[in-house]
């Protein structure tokens, strides 16, 4: 079907349009997202920043197709993430904030799993050529418990490799590393994604791991909207660094904030009776 | 800001890891010395007590080996004890099958929870020995009885453990793994079945016990077939060591495969940090 792979083609990798996000408990209704809207060209390296709470973790779980937009629509590479959930097939990967390894595979059978779900070439030579590159050689039979939480990680990010995914989505992976694991992990992520020409959604509460390392910003007010979407921010000086940042730390504490308190008057009354 | 090499990450204290994939063979868990005192004065107190009272009470320890020996010897026995442990792993491994897989559908379905659990629940309210005369009245042969007992006793603990076993697996793996698509095949051998190994080793060992109690006991009431048949000549005939000879060959049969899945669960387990010991 040449139009299905036509639409694919022009779409853009990302396109987030109006989506809220409503939590229904029986005591209470939390808004996670509130008309999100935005858009990841295909090979952009993105960055979004956010206070912790603000809808960053809910919007990789639309994403990923794990959870439905109570309105509004979420498009990846031109497909609903969930209604389409097949079609995103090996085309999308995470690397999520724990590393949720499984505890009874070793670090190669590890990596080997989203080959084994996919039906690739289940040998181990490409596993353990991803595992040599980030750095784990001879680590390759350790079981997960046997390993730092850094070497962990490193696991967690070979095996989202492994498969060749078009996007790949990083959920404050680094954030609860120490500082020169951390920066290492994040370097070494960015640069194999931009060397394969991935779409990378980066997504971080810390302003200075978005500065060094995105070439655009979508900084989240909380519930979920995007109040700043600051783009070419690679190579800056000091002085603009120093405003730059100013200037991201008062839209994550002035309007986000300013919009929660203003209630839920941008929210269509309809969602608070349709749940989620 | 400067950008950091692929490299600089100090390497990590080297621990010991395995190169391959390790074989572990944990230690075969020898009894405590407390344990083998405790045990050698039963049986010293029983050897003493034969040496008082009339060997049709308590016979002593060497007629019961002598028994032992000429029960494994005579016509029957083995045929008797083969058709009793068959009859329990038989009738185990279905009520595996059935109740398991209906735990693991509850788990991801609420509705057939909803359906399942209340029936279950009414079962306990039922005293065992009407499942028997049940069974009984339902059943002709011995076969579909005993299953039948054995099932209605053990499904629960089947039912509820891989249920909640399901249950306990971390939200996090569970979106770790259904964000590559798996198929359901995938899922349960990738996920669930591993995750549920020591909830079905701990479903095995309690239902081991309980269906080879329910297997003897049937087979007692009814008479004809198995160790039961054997057990209620003893008693008929009131030959106490004749009972013990059969009480061992259970009691070995139990605790064996036991003991064998105490060292399944070390090496199944062996992923665990602290494997417990058993
Ligand atoms: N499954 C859920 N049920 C109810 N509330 C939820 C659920 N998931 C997230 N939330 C709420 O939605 C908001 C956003 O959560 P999350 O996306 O995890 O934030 P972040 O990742 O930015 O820290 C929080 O207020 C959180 O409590
Ligand atoms: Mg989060």
């Amino acid at each position: 079907m040449a139009t299905e792979s036509e639409t694919e083609l022009t779409a853009d990798a990302i396109r987030f349009t109006g989506v809220h996000k409503l939590f229904r408990t029986a005591e209470q209704a939390t808004l996670a997202l509130r008309h999100l809207t935005f858009a990841v060209a295909r090979g952009e390296y993105v960055c979004v920043l956010g206070r912790s709470g603000c809808g960053k973790s809910t919007t990789v779980n639309l994403l990923l197709g794990l959870g439905v937009p109570t309105s509004g629509q979420v498009s990846v590479l031109g497909h609903d993430p969930h209604r389409e959930f097949a079609r995103l097939r090996g085309r999308i990967a995470c690397v999520f904030q724990n590393d949720r390894l499984l505890p009874w595979r070793n670090a190669i059978d590890n990596v080997r799993l989203p080959m084994e779900i996919l039906g690739l070439d289940t040998s181990s030579a490409e596993a353990e050529t991803w595992l040599q590159r980030l750095g784990l050689q001879g680590f390759e039979y350790a079981m997960p418990h046997q390993l730092s939480g850094g070497m962990r990680q490193r696991v967690a990010l070979a095996r989202a490799l492994t498969s060749d995914p078009d996007i790949l989505l990083a959920d404050e992976a680094f954030g609860h590393l120490d500082e020169v694991t951390g920066n290492s992990l994040r370097t070494q992520f960015r640069q194999l994604a931009k060397d394969r020409g991935k779409t990378v959604l980066h997504i971080t509460h810390s302003i200075d791991e978005a500065l060094d390392f995105s070439d655009r910003i979508l900084v989240l007010g909380k519930p979920g909207s995007v109040v700043a979407d600051i783009a070419k921010i690679r190579e800056l000086d000091v002085s603009s660094r120093v405003r730059l940042r100013a200037e991201i730390l008062q839209h994550l504490q002035g309007p986000g904030v300013a919009a929660a308190a203003a209630g839920e008057a941008g929210v269509p009354p309809h969602l608070w009776e349709a749940g989620s | 800001m400067a950008e950091l090499s692929l490299h600089d990450e100090p390497q990590p204290a080297r621990r010991w890891v395995p190169r391959r994939a390790p074989v572990r063979r944990g230690p075969v868990s020898a009894l405590p010395l407390e344990s083998w005192i405790a045990f050698a004065a039963v049986l010293a107190a029983w050897e003493i007590a034969s040496h008082f009272l009339p060997p049709f009470l308590f016979p002593s320890l060497a007629t019961v080996a002598a028994t032992l020996v000429e029960t494994l010897q005579s016509p029957g026995s083995v045929e008797a004890i083969a058709l009793t442990y068959a009859r329990i792993l038989v009738s185990l491994a279905l009520t595996f099958a059935i109740a398991g897989g209906l735990g693991i559908w509850a788990a991801v379905h609420p509705g057939v929870d909803r359906a399942i659990a209340p029936l279950v629940q009414l079962k306990q309210g039922v005293p065992a020995v009407c499942w028997a005369i049940f069974a009984i009245i339902w059943f002709k042969g011995m076969e579909p009885r005993v299953f039948f007992v054995v099932a209605v006793s053990t499904f629960p603990t089947f039912f509820y453990q891989l249920r909640d076993g399901v249950r306990g697996i971390p939200a996090d793996l569970w979106s770790m793994v259904r964000a590559w698509r798996p198929s359901r095949w995938h899922l349960l051998r990738k996920l669930l079945l591993p995750s549920l190994v020591p909830s079905m080793l701990v479903a095995w060992r309690i239902n081991l016990g309980n269906g080879a109690r329910i297997t003897v006991t049937a087979e007692l009431l009814a008479g004809v077939s198995g160790i039961g048949h054997f057990l209620r000549e003893s008693q008929e005939q009131f030959r106490m060591d004749a009972a013990i000879a059969w009480t061992v060959v259970m009691a070995v049969f139990v605790l064996s495969i036991d003991f064998g899945m105490g060292r399944l669960e070390r090496r199944l387990l062996a992923w665990r940090q602290n494997p417990k010991p058993n």
